[in-house]
């Protein structure tokens, strides 16, 4: 034989290698391997070829026999066991489909919301170089903000920064008019870098240089039909109004709509040199004490964070080393654009943030519901398995092997999951848009393309089927079929110990969610409850949003105060729920007599602000007309200058000598997240109108704030808010926490209760002739009551024990969060464990005593 | 006695015929050769697996050659029962073919 061996082509000898790869051997592929290089040699390759393509093609047939048609039978006969099973016990299987579906439903929507909250800003393809510049300003926190001269002074020292892009917050609420169109719109001032760097693109054309130059306006999609309809918006004119004096834009550019997963949210964008060339706004550009520009750095492709920030605050800390006037105040740091929505916590902060907290909270909780479903599914599949055993025993005698009867089992669980998960999306897509408001977080229910649910729902029910699945089809298929076959009682025990301990966990999840509700809810209440210190109620807001208005203010002001619905109103820059300009650069003299220099929260108001909100004062005065260089102080403030005699003390800021007036009572100007601070009211109208009504006829009075207020202003919207609004709004996310925690709360338990309804009820079926027995012995309906439930009401004392020292740490560290909070007390705890005891004997007791009083003839009949 | 098939038959034979080196390549050959048809080794491969099924042959895997693209060859031989089987089927025939006479065309043209 020549040295020279042909060899069939790899591929087809792959194939065929899989055609023959159920018989066993690989001695066949060499069979043919042998007869292909003899005709290679003797005829050529191409006769060999074709040879071997002719038996790869006659090998299909019986390939697809050996492979498909008995495993079709197999299957038939699989599939029809699978539905008289699930139709014979129609309660049990549904509910553990109820139990699956809506198990899966919530860990799908929660995780739609986790998808969403986590996908914030990545539309930029640079997302991971930008990063917005935050201050750490001594004893006041972070600020969001840096000065103007900030960013280019960074850009020319500092290697790896690429551009940057500031923008501002207009003051108030401005409104944009066209025409005779006018809304409150949302928006910034931008330099012309912020649309290269971030990607917001056009409508439609370009937007090069939109933003390039004084009076020029960017809109979005929305508010460009919002006002010129289906005309084309650039080069129309629109006119800005805000505290400041009107201003004349023109659209450049007309961009697509913001995508709601952007933590930049804007209507419109103007030019940042329109303020820049307006003389007024001389005080902002160029200085480095006045801070107001949210600043983003973007990176040179490369460029570690890490180490940028390091040369800053090297750079920074140099300059002061150095005495340089030219520097920061403030040290800087970077925060990565794709924390901000998830990772800020900044006062005042204007971007769209959430909070990862709760984020991962929410995902605890749908695996654990998903869990407890699982749960469900486990124990009512192993407790039937004495249902099935025989069935298992005929199967193994005829010859099928562990491991089929295991992935028949596999597969049952897998066509429960499968049938699940299509109620469970026929769920989603109802209560998503439920959901959705609650979470504050616009999903959608996707199933194709990007964002699919689709894929989320396959991986959840192949978790859940491995996770829930795999263990019954190893019990089932662990079964003897000698024992099965000859006693009957052998199979349920199985797994009888596990089902316990599943049964407990469940439980402990349970009572911990429920426990964790009650110290939620409770402390919702309590901070609702809380004496503030001023009072919420019946007070109307209405801002001021224009210059024009606000010099009208006044003469509104005095007109209300004549009004009789109006108990009194003040004009004031701050309200009690949201003072917060930090002023740093107090000097005092404490009571020791050491200098000091102090930040203080500060706000304007006028001298009817402690009536109108209904504020003690504890000592002093209030404001009079006419009092110059005066400050009101909190208690708070005083206790940190140890002040004996606090009237009449002096404190200096810049170049003013004020003279402290007043004392009032604390209150909470802030969130109960935080202790009250120091504090300082100084007199000085604002331009918010907040007005105490009486209580009444609310319509009818705000129809006389509406109309006098419009009688004295001509243009800006009728825009007011109540106190208490505001106040709930402080508050938002724990309300929304709390209430989301509610409801999956009550979907675990709930899904728990439909597993030990199907555990309890099944057990009862099975000890029917028992029960039938012991009566005929003479036994009474209630200690066969009790013979029933001893052992689950055993797994749920356990299952409460357990949960208590849980929920203890767990909801002492959530409420660590509040500076004012209730105590965890031993009731809540005794309340949860009373409240799932009292569920499970709701459930459990029902189809007991039921089966205890029934006729032992009755029962005993078929014997 | 069992009763055989004929491909089964056939396949014994070729088994024995084959001695040390009874694979199913030879095997195949053999019976294309006598048998004047192309048989696939499907048609091999069945009767071989039904004859070590009943007992008449044994296997053992050896031998892999450059030329079998380095896989061990399944060879064959006849147990004790195959053997026996074999001699009674050639008993069998030719008690049963004893008096016939030649009945192929060639030989009554002849």
């Amino acid at each position: 034989m020549n040295d020279k061996i042909s060899q069939p082509p790899r591929l087809a000898e792959k194939i065929l290698g899989l055609l023959y790869s159920d018989r066993g051997s690989r001695t066949p592929l060499g069979d043919f391997a042998e007869v292909y290089a003899e005709m290679a040699a003797q005829r050529g390759p191409a006769v060999a070829g074709v040879w071997y393509s002719g038996q790869i093609l006659r090998s299909i047939p019986g390939f697809l026999l050996a492979r498909f048609y008995w495993s079709a039978v197999m299957f038939r006969n699989y599939l029809v066991i699978f539905f008289r099973n699930l139709t014979r016990d129609k309660g049990t299987s549904l509910i553990n489909l109820a139990g699956l579906a809506s198990g899966m439903a919530c860990f799908l929507l929660i995780l739609t919301y986790v998808r969403f909250e986590t996908s914030y800003d990545r539309f930029h393809p640079n997302a991971g170089r930008i990063h917005r510049l935050i201050s750490v300003r001594k004893g006041m926190g972070m600020g969001i903000t840096a000065p103007d001269p900030l960013a280019p002074l960074l850009k020319a020292e500092i290697p790896g920064i690429n551009r940057f892009a500031r923008i501002m917050p207009p003051f108030g609420k401005p409104v944009l008019q066209a025409g005779d169109k006018q809304f409150f719109q949302k928006g910034f001032f931008a330099e012309a870098a912020f649309l290269e760097i971030f990607s917001f693109p056009p409508a439609s054309g370009g937007h090069e240089a939109a933003l390039d130059g004084p009076s020029k306006i960017v809109l979005t999609r929305a508010t460009a039909e919002k006002f010129f309809g289906k005309q084309d918006a650039v080069g129309k004119t629109m006119i800005f109004r805000d505290l400041d004096k009107p201003r004349d834009l023109t659209v450049t550019a007309v961009l697509k709509d913001v995508p709601s997963n952007s933590h930049l949210k804007f209507d419109y964008l103007i030019s940042m040199d329109t303020l820049r060339s307006d003389k007024g706004y001389s005080y902002v550009f160029g200085h480095w004490n006045v801070a107001n520009f949210p600043t983003y750095l973007e990176l040179s492709e490369g460029a570690s964070p890490a180490a940028v920030e390091t040369a800053i605050s090297a750079w920074i800390s140099r300059l002061t080393a150095e005495g340089n006037k030219n520097r920061p105040f403030h040290m800087h740091k970077l925060q990565a654009l794709l924390d901000i929505h998830l990772k800020s916590d900044f006062v005042r902060d204007y971007a769209d943030t959430g909070d990862l907290r709760s984020v991962r909270l929410f995902m605890a909780i749908a695996i654990l519901v998903l869990l407890i479903a699982c749960i469900n599914h486990i124990n009512l599949a192993t407790a039937r398995s004495a249902v099935r055993a025989r069935e298992i025993g005929i199967r193994k005698v005829t010859g099928a092997y562990r491991t089929q009867v295991f992935q028949q089992f596999l597969a049952e669980s897998l066509a429960v999951m499968v049938l699940a998960g299509g109620f469970a999306l026929g769920l989603i897509a109802l209560i998503l848009p439920w959901f959705g408001s609650l979470v504050g977080a616009p999903l959608r229910l996707n199933l194709v393309g990007g964002g699919s649910v689709l894929p989320w729902l396959a991986m959840t029910i192949i978790f859940v089927c491995l996770g829930a699945g795999a263990y019954p089809a190893a019990i089932l298929s662990s079964l003897r079929p000698v024992q099965t076959l000859r006693e009957f009682s052998a199979a349920g025990k199985k797994g009888t110990l596990l089902r316990s301990v599943l049964v407990v966990s469940q439980f402990t999840a349970s009572v911990v969610l429920i426990a964790a509700t009650v110290v939620v809810f409770g402390q919702m209440k309590y901070v609702r409850s809380m004496r503030l210190g001023y009072n919420r109620e019946h007070v109307v807001v209405i801002p001021a949003f224009e210059k024009e208005t606000d010099q009208k203010m006044v003469a509104i002001k005095s007109e209300l105060d004549e009004r009789p619905e109006v108990v009194k109103a003040s004009l004031t820059s701050g309200l009690p729920t949201d003072i917060g300009q930090h002023w740093s650069g107090w000097a005092a003299v404490k009571e020791d007599g050491t200098k000091v220099e102090c930040d203080f929260t500060c706000d304007y108001v006028d001298e009817n602000f402690l009536d109108v909100f209904e504020i003690g004062l504890a000592a002093g005065r209030n404001f009079r007309p006419g009092d110059k260089d005066v400050i009101i102080l909190n208690e708070a403030a005083i206790r940190d200058f140890g002040w004996k005699e606090p009237v009449g003390k002096k404190l200096k800021f810049g170049a003013t000598n004020y003279e402290v007036v007043g004392i009032v009572e604390d209150f909470h100007f802030a969130s109960l997240h935080s202790r009250i601070a120091p504090m300082a009211l100084l007199f000085e109208t604002g331009s918010k109108l907040a007005v105490r009504v009486r209580p009444g006829d609310l319509a009818k009075t705000l129809g006389v704030l509406r109309s006098v207020f419009e009688k004295n202003t001509h243009g800006q919207p009728f825009d007011f808010f109540f106190l208490d609004d505001a106040f709930n709004t402080l508050y938002k996310k724990e309300t929304r926490t709390g209430q989301m925690f509610g409801a999956f709360a009550g979907l675990a338990i709930l899904i728990a209760c439909l597993g030990l309804f199907g555990l309890t009820s099944f057990n009862v079926t099975r000890r029917t002739k028992e029960i039938g027995v012991r009566k005929v012995l003479g036994a009474s309906v209630a200690r066969l009551v009790l013979l029933l439930n001893r052992n689950f009401i055993r797994l749920v004392t356990i299952a409460n024990l357990l949960a208590w020292p849980l929920a203890y740490v767990a909801m002492n560290k959530w409420l660590e969060d509040f500076a004012y909070r209730i105590s965890v007390r031993p009731w809540i705890f005794l309340l949860s464990s009373l409240m799932s005891l009292a569920i499970a004997v709701l459930v459990v007791g029902g189809q007991t005593v039921k089966a205890a009083r029934m006729n032992p003839s009755e029962t005993l009949r078929y014997e | 006695m069992r009763f055989l098939s004929r491909p089964e038959e056939l396949v014994l034979l070729a088994v024995w015929k084959a001695k040390e080196n009874a694979y199913c390549v030879p095997i195949r050959d053999f019976l294309n050769k006598i048998t004047g048809r192309t048989w696939s080794f499907g048609s091999v491969y069945d009767p071989l697996n039904r004859l070590e099924r009943k007992g008449l042959l044994e296997s053992y895997e050896s031998g892999p050659t450059r030329e079998r693209g380095g896989r061990s060859k399944r060879i064959y031989r006849l147990s004790p029962a195959g053997r026996q089987e074999l001699g009674e089927i050639k008993a069998l025939q030719q008690a049963v073919w004893n008096e016939v006479p030649d009945l192929s065309p060639e030989t009554q043209k002849a």
